[in-house]
């Protein structure tokens, strides 16, 4: 029997398609309905030698390297739902496969936000957030998404249905699996249950807008923002526009309705004591303005190339520094969080393989900690979107070893061979 | 041991680096949790992170099992040496090396004292949040290892969230230089699967910590209750509520009587059955917008007396009891059993009722003070070990008590680990299957298992693994597994 008859008969003729991917062209997509169904297919993977790549709604594909070998897709976007969600707790639990917005929703109705607040939040999976450590655009206030994690439930490679921790907010019994799990981009295992934190849904939200001359005013203004000690969700700086010669600085706060309405009057009245012009919105307004910016983050339908950079926020300066000359040569607008260090930087237009691979090497020559999101397949097919390899890289190579010890998930789709 | 085994660490250490017998090992034999008890064959004091990596390699070459120490303030057993072997204590491994106020952060060698870090830090605006009540004798390394709490975890969160680098001395004396702080991690996330780990996947030498703003306004109230089910749920209620005081903490009559009678008096009512002790922090804004809505809670609840810390020396006064408990408990009774479990937060109040009538139904005296913000219960239960038939219903008491918070879908440890005290309790949590995963991890660091063996995983060799989950487990395995 060929596999898409074997994939067939374990899930049912529905749940199964071509996925015009990566490794060599199409290949098999399935979609268990349950984990007995995933179990199944990983088994069926296992004893026949065959390497998986898992996803959720394969929203973050360009994400990752091309595997080495890959020989069909395992997709958890059949497997959805919540399966409990604790109002009095402030916890959630849910299968994989459920988008984000469905979480987001079902969490409002008990007065919750959910954590990660990610962008296009009905494209991807809660299990696809995890497993590429994607946090959203609230990490400044409550910190990354691996934080939040309370624990999970994983198949290995063999099918073998594993958990780590639970679901309740305090708890430090037994290793933290879901640590090791959580943005290691199904390189270990297949998510198929997470169970979260959750945090108030603020009683209003507030956004302020203004404009600084150049990035180090844009820099300072943020730096002065934080030390007013406002309740923060995100400071953002962007790079001027076709229509701006100007960088943008945008600041999102949210909270309890008085301390908004005071905290607004205070940014009001220090910036407008340095003469400058700003724009304020607040509710509905405010959250629409943020929902915009936090989902500019994530536009790889506009077909541009992203790339993040990541450093602790005592090397923001010099890293600002590099940025003109490891993109010299090419149109980037970047947006900086600098009080939470990251940069995206966005190419407005498809790089050519050239520019993509001249940016790279600067990028590479210059040590900075980085990864391409949506890189161009001249760099996926390369290897080292991640950047260079980090300390420890043997110690990983046993992790994934020891946990996938038949390589059933795609190797080499993480960093260095992994 | 090994004379050549000996001569070689000795010459690595120098004379002070070793302790080799007699009533110098006594002090190594346990750490809080007394009643287990093993004498190590040696203990090292290595002073620098080369110096714990060169005698990690003559044990490794020689097949000696090691246990990691901090100061011994633990309390499930975790730095006992069960299975003999070294002890590699961090006494001498006090050093803060680095205060890095812009970045807000440190680096420390490993032994630094917990409340030493935040003196360090206190002159820039900072401080180190996790704050276990052993925080003026436990050291970073061991926080490290047991992924610490303590009453200020409810906002800030326990030791992981804290821990921006590590210095890692692995089995075989390999240095893993993890201490460059990342937003997110190169890789898998080593540091945050290594924290926690009970010493049993290596040795960590330095930390790089995240330092916290001082906040501007820090509120205290005292509550008090006449009973604890009034005290419970007023703070499931603000749980419900959403509201984010950073402390919650509930004392109950027998552990109020016993501070009031020790140094460490707060003024708390000897007559009360209950005290709630909520602390807030923010802007001031914050903080009163917040404060109107804990106490409309509170009066809702019951609460005879409402009391606002005038001063910082009254806040410090009133948390000085909190922290100094434990150590106040040994006016009642001459031993004291320090449980430690976690349940769902909506159910504080059946669960702490259920603890006083498990005590109750065995004749044992029942003192409770805990974290009950983050649904941490510390059931403290008095003894007396000389009594051998009081010591066998206090450890039945105590196991009684894992099995319901389990059942109840709870957990075994919130923040003293599972060590060797909780090591028969994972299979009523954990399937073979969990374990066994949790095994390849601890492979992949520490094939030979000479790191801290005997603890936190039921295991011998991990082919070995013991399963007898709760029909409950079960059943709400069973449960998931249909609705998926």
């Amino acid at each position: 029997m060929d596999l898409h008859a074997q994939l067939t008969q374990v899930v049912g003729p529905g749940e199964l398609d071509m996925w015009d991917g990566d490794a060599g062209g199409n290949l098999p997509r399935v979609a268990p309905n349950n984990i007995d169904e995933a179990v199944e297919c990983l088994r069926l993977a296992h004893s026949n030698g065959l390497a998986v790549i898992p996803e959720g709604l394969g929203s973050r594909r360009t994400w990752t390297h091309q595997p080495k070998r890959a020989d069909f897709v395992l997709s958890t976007r059949n497997m959805r739902g919540v399966l409990s969600y604790e109002p009095g707790d402030g916890t959630l639990s849910a299968l994989a496969g459920t988008t984000c917005a469905e979480l987001e929703q079902c969490v409002a109705l008990g007065g919750h936000r959910l954590t990660p607040d990610l962008p296009r939040p009905q494209a991807g999976t809660i299990g696809g957030a995890v497993a590429s450590g994607h946090s959203g655009f609230d990490r400044l206030r409550v910190g990354p998404l691996r934080h939040h994690i309370l624990g999970v439930r994983a198949l290995l490679g063999d099918g073998t249905l594993a958990k780590s921790g639970g679901q309740l907010v305090k708890n430090v019994t037994g290793y933290d699996m879901h640590r090791l799990y959580c943005g290691s981009f199904g390189s270990l295992c297949l998510l198929v249950e997470i169970n979260l934190r959750l945090f108030p849904a603020p009683e209003e939200w507030a956004a302020v807008e203004f404009h600084a001359e150049s990035r180090a005013q844009a820099a300072q203004a943020a730096l002065d923002l934080e030390e007013m000690r406002l309740p923060l969700d995100a400071v953002l700086i962007q790079s001027p526009t076709d229509t701006s010669v100007r960088w943008t600085v945008l600041a999102f706060l949210s909270g309890r309705r008085a301390v908004i309405d005071v905290e607004c009057d205070r940014v009001h009245s220090s910036l407008s004591d340095s003469n400058v012009k700003l724009e304020m919105q607040r509710g509905t307004e405010a959250r629409s303005k943020r929902e915009q910016c936090r989902d500019l983050e994530w536009d790889e339908q506009a077909g541009w190339a992203h790339l993040r950079l990541g450093v602790h926020p005592t090397g923001l300066p010099a890293l600002l520094e590099q940025l003109d000359t490891c993109f010299a040569g090419s149109v980037a607008q970047f947006s900086i969080q600098p009080l939470i260090a990251e940069v995206q930087v966005r190419f407005e237009e498809p790089l050519t393989d050239t520019q993509a691979v001249a940016v790279h090497d600067r990028l590479l020559a210059s040590g900075l900690n980085f990864h391409w999101r949506a890189a161009p397949d001249s760099l996926r097919s390369q290897g080292d979107i991640f950047g260079s390899a980090p300390t420890g890289i043997a110690l990983m190579q046993r992790l994934q070893s020891t946990l996938d010890p038949q390589s059933v998930f795609a190797r080499g789709r993480y960093l260095t061979g992994l | 041991m090994d004379a050549a085994l000996i001569a070689a660490l000795r010459n690595v250490l120098g004379e002070a680096g070793l302790v080799g017998s007699g009533s110098r090992l006594v002090p190594y034999e346990s750490d809080g949790l007394a009643m287990l008890r093993h004498t190590p064959e040696m203990v090292l004091l290595p002073r620098t992170t080369a110096e714990a990596a060169h005698s990690m390699r003559l044990l490794a070459e020689a097949g000696v099992p090691v246990v990691g120490r901090g100061a011994g303030t633990g309390l499930s057993g975790g730095a006992t040496p069960v299975e003999g072997g070294v002890v590699i204590s961090l006494a001498r491994m006090r050093d803060v090396l680095e205060v890095d106020p812009a970045g807000r952060l440190a680096r420390v060698q490993a032994g630094v004292v917990n409340a030493d870090l935040t003196r360090a830090a206190a002159p820039h605006g900072l401080f180190y949040a996790p704050d276990p009540s052993s925080q003026m004798a436990c050291t970073i390394g061991g926080n490290v290892a047991e992924n610490s709490g303590g009453p200020h975890c409810f906002m800030h969160g326990s030791t992981t969230r804290h821990i921006l680098g590590l210095v890692i001395v692995c089995a075989d004396g390999e240095v893993l230089d993890l201490s460059e702080p990342q937003p997110d991690p190169s890789g898998y996330d080593l540091i945050g699967s290594f924290v926690g780990s009970e010493g049993t996947l290596g040795l960590v030498t330095e930390v790089t910590v995240k330092l916290t703003r001082v906040p501007p306004v820090t509120e205290t109230l005292l509550a008090v209750f006449p009973g604890l089910d009034g005290a419970c749920d007023s703070v499931s209620d603000m749980i419900a509520a959403r509201l984010e005081p950073s402390a919650l903490e509930i004392l109950d009559r027998l552990t109020i009587q016993a501070v009031e009678a020790s140094v460490f008096a707060a003024g708390y009512p000897k007559t009360a059955e209950a005290v709630l002790l909520v602390e807030l922090e923010g802007s001031a804004l914050e903080v009163d917008v917040t404060s109107k809505d804990v106490l409309a809670i509170l009066e809702q609840r019951g609460a005879i007396e409402l009391r606002k810390a005038r001063d910082p020396l009254e806040r410090r006064k009133l948390w000085a009891g909190r922290k100094g408990a434990f150590g106040a408990m040994g006016r009642i009774a001459p031993d004291l059993y320090v449980a430690d479990a976690v349940v769902p937060r909506t159910k504080l109040r059946r669960m702490v009722a259920r603890t006083a009538e498990i005590c109750r139904e065995r004749n044992l005296r029942l003192a409770t003070v805990f974290h009950a913000g983050d649904g941490n219960l510390h059931p403290n239960i008095c003894y007396d070990r000389r009594d051998l038939d009081e010591v066998k219903r206090v450890l039945e008491a105590g196991r009684m008590i894992l099995q319901e918070c389990i059942a109840a879908g709870g957990s075994l440890t919130g923040e003293h680990g599972v060590g060797l005290e909780k090591l028969e309790g994972m299979d009523m949590l954990f399937k073979q299957a969990d374990l066994a995963t949790m095994c390849r991890m601890r492979d992949a660091w520490d094939p030979e298992r000479r790191m801290n063996p005997g603890k936190l995983l039921p295991v011998r060799a991990c082919r070995e693994v013991r399963t007898n989950p709760l029909p409950g487990v079960e059943a709400r395995d069973a449960a998931a597994g249909a609705e998926s």
